[in-house]
C-alpha cells in the first residue's frame, strides 16, 4: 500500500493542521489559513472515492475503532476497503496557490513578523518560537474575527529555543540547545515540586535538565530528550499523590530522574547516532538501520521499563541522521538528504531530497495518519492507511494505537454523531453535525481522574 | 595586507575599497589569539589565514549582516560557503561571528558553531539575506535556526 498524496504548490516555511483548518506560513512572512475539509471535498470527483478520501485526509481516527477491528477480521470487508484506497493511490492531487485561494479562511502577517522556528497548536492556542522567544496567542478563531490567529500574541519567555512539543497533561517541552531542556507548564497550580522555576512571566517555565537538547517529545508523562551533540536521555516523571484542602486525592506530576540513552539501548553507539522516543517506543539510529525499544509505562520500580523489540536493518541512511519522530503509521527518520518513513508494516517510503520541514500529528484526533513535508516549492500532504490493518499490540514500529486513550466526552469523527456513548453530557447539542468543532478543553479543569491509569 | 594577531587594524581604507566610496565611520579589527590556538576546550579556531579572517569580516560588515553589535559572516566561493574554522572536536565550521563587545567599533571574531551553541545562530534577517543571495537554501536556513547539521 502506498500513501495517498495532496500537493500544494508554493513557498512555505511551516504548516499545521488543526480542527479542520490548514495553517500555512509563507516564506514571505504571511500566515494563510484554509478550510481543509472544503479543500479535500473539492478533490473528490466521485462518490466511489469519498470513503477513501475522507478516511485518508479528514478522519484518520475512525478506522482505528474497536468495532471496525472486528469487521476487518472479515477478509472481504478488509479487501474492499484496501481496494478503495488503492484506487486513489496513483491519483495526482495537485493544487496551486490560485486553486486553493477559494478555500482561504483568513490570512494575516505572521504574528511578531518573524518566521517561526517551530510551532504547536494546542487547546485552541498557537504556541511558537522565534529568535525573540516563546509566544502564544489564540488560534481557531471564528470567521467574524479579523485574523485567524491572534496578531498580538503574549510573550512567555525570551529564550531563543530550537524546538517545542506539546503533550496532553498539559505541558510543552522546550529544547534550548546548550541551555538545556525546559518545560512550560500550562496548569494554574499543581506544578512539579522538584524542578527549578526559571521564568514565570505568563506561565511557569521549569528547567528539566541542563544537558544539551536539540528536540524532545513526550513518552506518556516523560520527556525523551534528543541531542545532536551529547548523549540523549529520558527525563522520567512520576505522579505524586497528595490531599487537597477538601481532602480529595490529587496527583502532581513531579520530576523523578534522567535515564541515559546508553542505558535504554543495547547497541554500542557513539552520540552521533541520534535517538528519539515518542509514547511507547524509542529508537536509536545506527549505521544501517535502527534499534527499537518498547517503553513500558509502569510506576512500579520493580518492573522493567525497557524491552528490546527489534533491530531494523535498512540500506544506508541518505546522509547523517539529523532528526526523528514517530506516528502510529511508522517511524520518521530525517537524514541530511532525504526523509525516510519506516512504516509499521515493515515497508519503507523515501522522499529523496532535503526537506525544509516535516510534521506528524499523532496526538491529534483526525490527522494521526498525516505526514506533512515542506519542500523548496511545495507542501506535500501524505496519508498512510496501512496501519489500520496492523496488530497494534504486536507491531515493532510506530506508536501503538490505544483506543482507550482516545475516549472523549465529545464526538470527534465526521461519521459519528456520538463517537463514544460514555459521558457525553458535556456535548453542546447545537454543534451536532459539525462534530470536529469540539468543546474547548479548559486546562484549568485538569483533574487526577483524567490521568491515563 | 598582512594582518597580525593582537594588533588593532584600522580598516578605513579596506572598507572604502570594498564599498567603492569614502566612509565616515571608524571600524577597527583585532585578530584574537584565543581563536588561533589549538587545544582550547571551549574555543573554536580559524582555519582561515589572518588575511582571510579580516577579509571575511570586511565582506560581512559591508554586506550589513548585523544583529546589534554582532555581525555574521561567510566566505563564499562559487556561490557556496566554505569552511572558515573548526570546533574543539575538529568539526568543520562555515559560519563566522564577529563582535564589537565594548561598542567601540573595535571588532574581533571567531568561527561560529551554531550546532553546539544556540547563541551562535544568526537571526532570521541575516539568514533570509543569505537565502535571497542563494548562498544557502530555505531548508538550510531552518536547519541552522533549529540547530541541526546541514551541508552548507
Amino acid at each position: 500500500m502506498q500513501p495517498i498524496k495532496i500537493t500544494i504548490q508554493g513557498d512555505y516555511y511551516d504548516c499545521q493542521i488543526y480542527r479542520g483548518r490548514l495553517y500555512l506560513w509563507t516564506f514571505e512572512g504571511g500566515l494563510k489559513v484554509y478550510d481543509w475539509n472544503e479543500l479535500v471535498d473539492s478533490l473528490i470527483e466521485s462518490d466511489l472515492n469519498r470513503i477513501a478520501m475522507t478516511f485518508s485526509f479528514k478522519d484518520g481516527n475512525y478506522l482505528y475503532k474497536n468495532a471496525l477491528i472486528e469487521i476487518f477480521k472479515d477478509q472481504e470487508f478488509k479487501e474492499l476497503l484496501i481496494k478503495k484506497f488503492q484506487e486513489i493511490e496513483n491519483t495526482k492531487y495537485v493544487l496551486n496557490e490560485k486553486q486553493i485561494s477559494k478555500f482561504l479562511f483568513g490570512e494575516q502577517d505572521t504574528p511578531t513578523g518573524l518566521l517561526p522556528t517551530d510551532t504547536e497548536i494546542y487547546a485552541n492556542k498557537l504556541y511558537f518560537i522565534t529568535e525573540r522567544g516563546l509566544f502564544a496567542g489564540s488560534a481557531h478563531r471564528s470567521k467574524s474575527d479579523k485574523y485567524p490567529v491572534s496578531s498580538r500574541p503574549s510573550k512567555y519567555w525570551d529564550c531563543d529555543l530550537l524546538s517545542i512539543k506539546a503533550n496532553r497533561y498539559p505541558q510543552l517541552a522546550l529544547s534550548g540547545g546548550d541551555e538545556g531542556l525546559f518545560e512550560l507548564n500550562l496548569l494554574e497550580n499543581n506544578w512539579p515540586k522538584n524542578l527549578d522555576l526559571i521564568e514565570n512571566n505568563k506561565k511557569p517555565v521549569f528547567q528539566v535538565s541542563n544537558h544539551h537538547s536539540s528536540f524532545s517529545n513526550y513518552s506518556y508523562a516523560n520527556i525523551y530528550n534528543s541531542s545532536l551533540v551529547e548523549d540523549s536521555f529520558l527525563a522520567l516523571f512520576q505522579w505524586s499523590k497528595y490531599e487537597d484542602e477538601l481532602k480529595k486525592d490529587r496527583y502532581r506530576r513531579d520530576f523523578d530522574r534522567t535515564i541515559s540513552g546508553d542505558k535504554i539501548f543495547s547497541n554500542d553507539s557513539a552520540y552521533n547516532y541520534l535517538s528519539w522516543g515518542v509514547d511507547d517506543k524509542m529508537y536509536r539510529a545506527k549505521k544501517n538501520g535502527f534499534e527499537v525499544i518498547k517503553y513500558i509505562n509502569t510506576f512500579d520500580p520493580e518492573k522493567k521499563r525497557f524491552k528490546k523489540l527489534a533491530d531494523i536493518d535498512l540500506k544506508e541512511w541518505k546522509g547523517r541522521v539529523i532528526g526523528g519522530g514517530s506516528a502510529h503509521f511508522g517511524n520518521i527518520v530525517e537524514c541530511e538528504n532525504a526523509l525516510v518513513v519506516v512504516q509499521s508494516d515493515g515497508n519503507t517510503f523515501t522522499i529523496p531530497e532535503p526537506v525544509t520541514r516535516w510534521r506528524v500529528y499523532p496526538r491529534s484526533l483526525n490527522y494521526e495518519n498525516h505526514l506533512h513535508v515542506i519542500l523548496d516549492d511545495r507542501l506535500e500532504i501524505y496519508s498512510f492507511h496501512h496501519d489500520y490493518f496492523s496488530n497494534q499490540m504486536e507491531k515493532n514500529i510506530g506508536i501503538e494505537f490505544q483506543p482507550k486513550e482516545y475516549k472523549t466526552r465529545i464526538p470527534v469523527s465526521y461519521l459519528d454523531e456520538s463517537d463514544n456513548d460514555e459521558g457525553n453530557d458535556d456535548f453542546d447539542k447545537k454543534d451536532e453535525g459539525h462534530n470536529i468543532d469540539i468543546i474547548e478543553f479548559d486546562i484549568d479543569d485538569f483533574d487526577a481522574d483524567d490521568l491515563p491509569f | 595586507m598582512p594582518y597580525k594577531q593582537n594588533k588593532e587594524h584600522n580598516l578605513k581604507e579596506e572598507f572604502e575599497k570594498a564599498l567603492g566610496t569614502e566612509i565616515d565611520f571608524t571600524c577597527k579589527y583585532i585578530i584574537s589569539p584565543h581563536h588561533r590556538m589549538k587545544g582550547k576546550r571551549d574555543k573554536t579556531i580559524w582555519t582561515l589565514s589572518h588575511d582571510g579572517e579580516v577579509e571575511c569580516f570586511i565582506f560581512s560588515y559591508s554586506s550589513e549582516w548585523f544583529e546589534g553589535n554582532i555581525c555574521y559572516g561567510l566566505v563564499i566561493e562559487n556561490n557556496t560557503p566554505v569552511v572558515v574554522g573548526e570546533n574543539p572536536s575538529g568539526g568543520k565550521l562555515k559560519l563566522a561571528k564577529f563582535i564589537d563587545s565594548s561598542n567601540t567599533s573595535l571588532w574581533h571574531g571567531y568561527p561560529a558553531d551554531y550546532l553546539e551553541r544556540a547563541q551562535d545562530r544568526p537571526n532570521e534577517s541575516i539568514l533570509r539575506s543569505w537565502v535571497n543571495k542563494k548562498y544557502i537554501t530555505k531548508a538550510k536556513m531552518l536547519k541552522i535556526r533549529s540547530g541541526k547539521p546541514c551541508n552548507l
